[in-house]
């Protein structure tokens, strides 16, 4: 069994490189509010991170800091060797940024604004200029560059920020809620580029609320709660680990019966109108199936519930010693 | 190039594409205080306010500086939506010292108003005003001008970072364009104001740049002068600019 290789299909040993990012106790205190509570963090070269959490949860401000613009309170942060709190410049010359605000000009077209970015980081000469081209393009914004950005959709406002973040080639990507309020078929182009990027050896940081976003890109992800890291693992894990048992069953029947004679596998609360099924996906499908042979007739309605973000938080910030001990 | 200069060219010339977008409004901007000069000079030709002097004369200067005034006390305003909108945040994010951003907004904000008075000089040689300090008397009248702008565009930049919406900087900047017009020399001279408001106008930085200004276009050259209001001016920019540099640290970090 010990012998059985990993399933995961990057895992990243932090330990085994100099880290892109190493956060050592980090606390951030605005006045009374402490925003970020001694963060400990170390993310590989080359690795995609995801940082989860609810608003409030100190994403922003570990970002800040690692950009150097907000200083710790307390502790230590180096972005491949170098402390942004005293060489901030060139920690963001090997740094691109989108931020949670798409940042762009509203009244110069897409291409002004590459261009002004272009100038601080390239300055201005035929190299730059075929740049600005080439991260346009790569973009798919090229047909649109010499487009005021104020009649830009969200989705091309996004891949803006990116084309500006990907200018100097940085070799590590913070992305604030890159795709916040993006309908589906936008949030997966966005995806297509962060991961181009990250196949091209940059380093990713990204902070989401959405935990599938996490899954699709994320070697590993970090779940912060106010201002505490309170999970760290790849999203396998963390799926297993903590909401590998919080899917659900709501089960409509005619009549109500009595579950707990049947001895199903799931965990099992009786409502108004039948029950609810929670557990991990087998559980609950060898339950539905035992439920099916003993009362088919009686069902009139089963409606599956995914494990949502909020399930990891209620999971992470309550005592639940019984459900714990179930998970795998 | 050092990152500062090119922070804060790259940064100027994205004020330069804004204003040629809007070709109407740098007309209406260069065209309207040549507009004051005229109906004001017209409006008071009669009165005998200065003995010996036109009162389009005695006026010139004050436009001057009032467009320099009005000009840069509205300058910070883009940087307050550049705030809002959070693109401040993202150019601090990127490798410039965040003085090339204050830097690119006063470069832009004295160029224009440098634009505009001289056409109101050459509006007021037209009217058949001559300055008594000839040509070099005419660039130091636009220096003046330059000097108050950096110092008022600074303030109003420290406004933009240290109030918290754009209403509010409205608001105050409302309530104080027109009563600082008033309360300094550029309509009237000091001595024919009642006593209070001649204090207040010789506390207002405004009142030395006309005071300099108008005895280099009705008098001619007075040295003295010319140094004790360079020495005030350039002390007024430094405490603004401090203010400007602090706002900015204080509202980013």
């Amino acid at each position: 069994m010990s012998s059985t290789p990993d399933p995961t299909p990057r895992q990243l040993d932090p330990t085994a490189f100099r880290p892109a990012i190493a956060i050592e106790g980090a606390t951030k205190r605005f006045g009374h509010v402490t925003a970020v509570d001694n963060l400990t963090l170390q993310i590989a070269p080359g690795e995609v991170f995801g940082l989860l959490g609810p608003n409030g949860a100190g994403k922003t401000t570990s970002i800040d800091m690692i950009m150097g613009l907000t200083d710790p309170t307390n502790g230590t942060i180096r972005v491949f060797g170098i402390d942004p709190r005293r060489r901030a410049q060139a920690v963001r010359r090997l740094t691109g940024i989108v931020m949670q605000q798409s940042a762009l000009d509203a009244y110069l077209t897409g291409r002004e604004n590459v261009q002004i970015y272009a100038e601080l980081f390239l300055g201005r000469n035929g190299a730059a200029h075929r740049r600005i081209d080439e991260v346009l393009a790569w973009a798919d914004l090229t047909s649109a560059a010499d487009r005021l950005v104020k009649n830009y959709s969200g989705g091309m406002k996004r891949r803006l920020d990116l084309a500006i973040s990907a200018l100097h080639r940085p070799r590590l990507l913070l992305l604030d809620e890159p795709t916040l309020g993006l309908d589906i078929q936008t949030r997966r182009d966005v995806w297509t580029l962060i991961r181009d990027m990250a196949t091209h050896g940059t380093t990713v940081l990204l902070t989401t609320h959405y935990l599938e976003e996490a899954d699709r890109l994320c070697d590993r992800v970090g779940i912060m709660n106010h201002g505490h890291l309170v999970a760290l693992d790849t999203p396998e894990h963390l799926r297993a680990a903590i909401v590998g048992d919080l899917h659900r069953l709501t089960v409509r029947m005619a009549e109500p019966c009595d579950g707990t004679a049947l001895g199903l596998p799931a965990n099992l609360e009786a409502t108004d109108q039948g029950m609810v099924l929670s557990g991990a996906p087998d559980l609950l499908w060898r339950s539905l199936a035992r439920l099916q042979d003993a009362h088919g007739e009686n069902l009139l309605e089963v409606t599956y519930t995914a494990p949502t973000l909020d399930d990891v938080f209620l999971h992470l910030t309550t005592e639940r010693p019984n459900e714990t001990a179930a998970a795998p | 190039m050092t990152a500062y200069r090119r922070g804060s060219i790259a940064l100027t010339r994205r004020w330069l594409w804004h204003l040629r977008r809007e070709p109407a409004g740098l007309i209406a901007s260069i065209a309207q205080p040549a507009l004051w000069l005229v109906l004001f000079g017209n409006l008071f030709a009669k009165s005998q306010i200065v003995p010996g002097h036109s009162y389009i004369a005695f006026m010139t200067a004050g436009v001057v500086v009032m467009t320099a005034f009005n000009g840069a006390l509205n300058g910070g305003v883009e940087l307050l939506f550049d705030r809002e909108s959070g693109l401040l945040r993202r150019l601090l994010a990127a490798p410039l010292p965040p003085s090339a951003i204050l830097t690119s907004r006063l470069a832009y904000v004295v160029g224009v108003s440098t634009m505009q008075s001289s056409v109101i000089l050459l509006v007021a040689l037209l009217m058949g005003v001559r300055i008594a300090a000839g040509a070099p008397g005419a660039l130091l009248v636009l220096a003046y001008g330059i000097l108050l702008g950096l110092g008022i565009c600074s303030l109003s930049m420290a406004l933009a970072f240290a109030l918290h919406g754009h209403a509010q900087f409205f608001a105050i900047i409302g309530f104080l364009g027109l009563p600082l017009l008033f309360a300094s020399n550029a309509l009237a001279p000091l001595d024919a104001m009642p006593h209070w408001l001649q204090t207040l106008a010789q506390a207002n930085p405004m009142t030395y740049t006309i005071t300099a200004s108008r005895s280099l276009i009705l008098n001619g050259l007075q040295p003295h002068l010319l140094l004790t209001t360079l020495a005030v001016i350039t002390a007024f920019d430094a405490l603004a600019i401090t203010a400007c540099l602090w706002a900015l640290r204080r509202a980013t970090t």
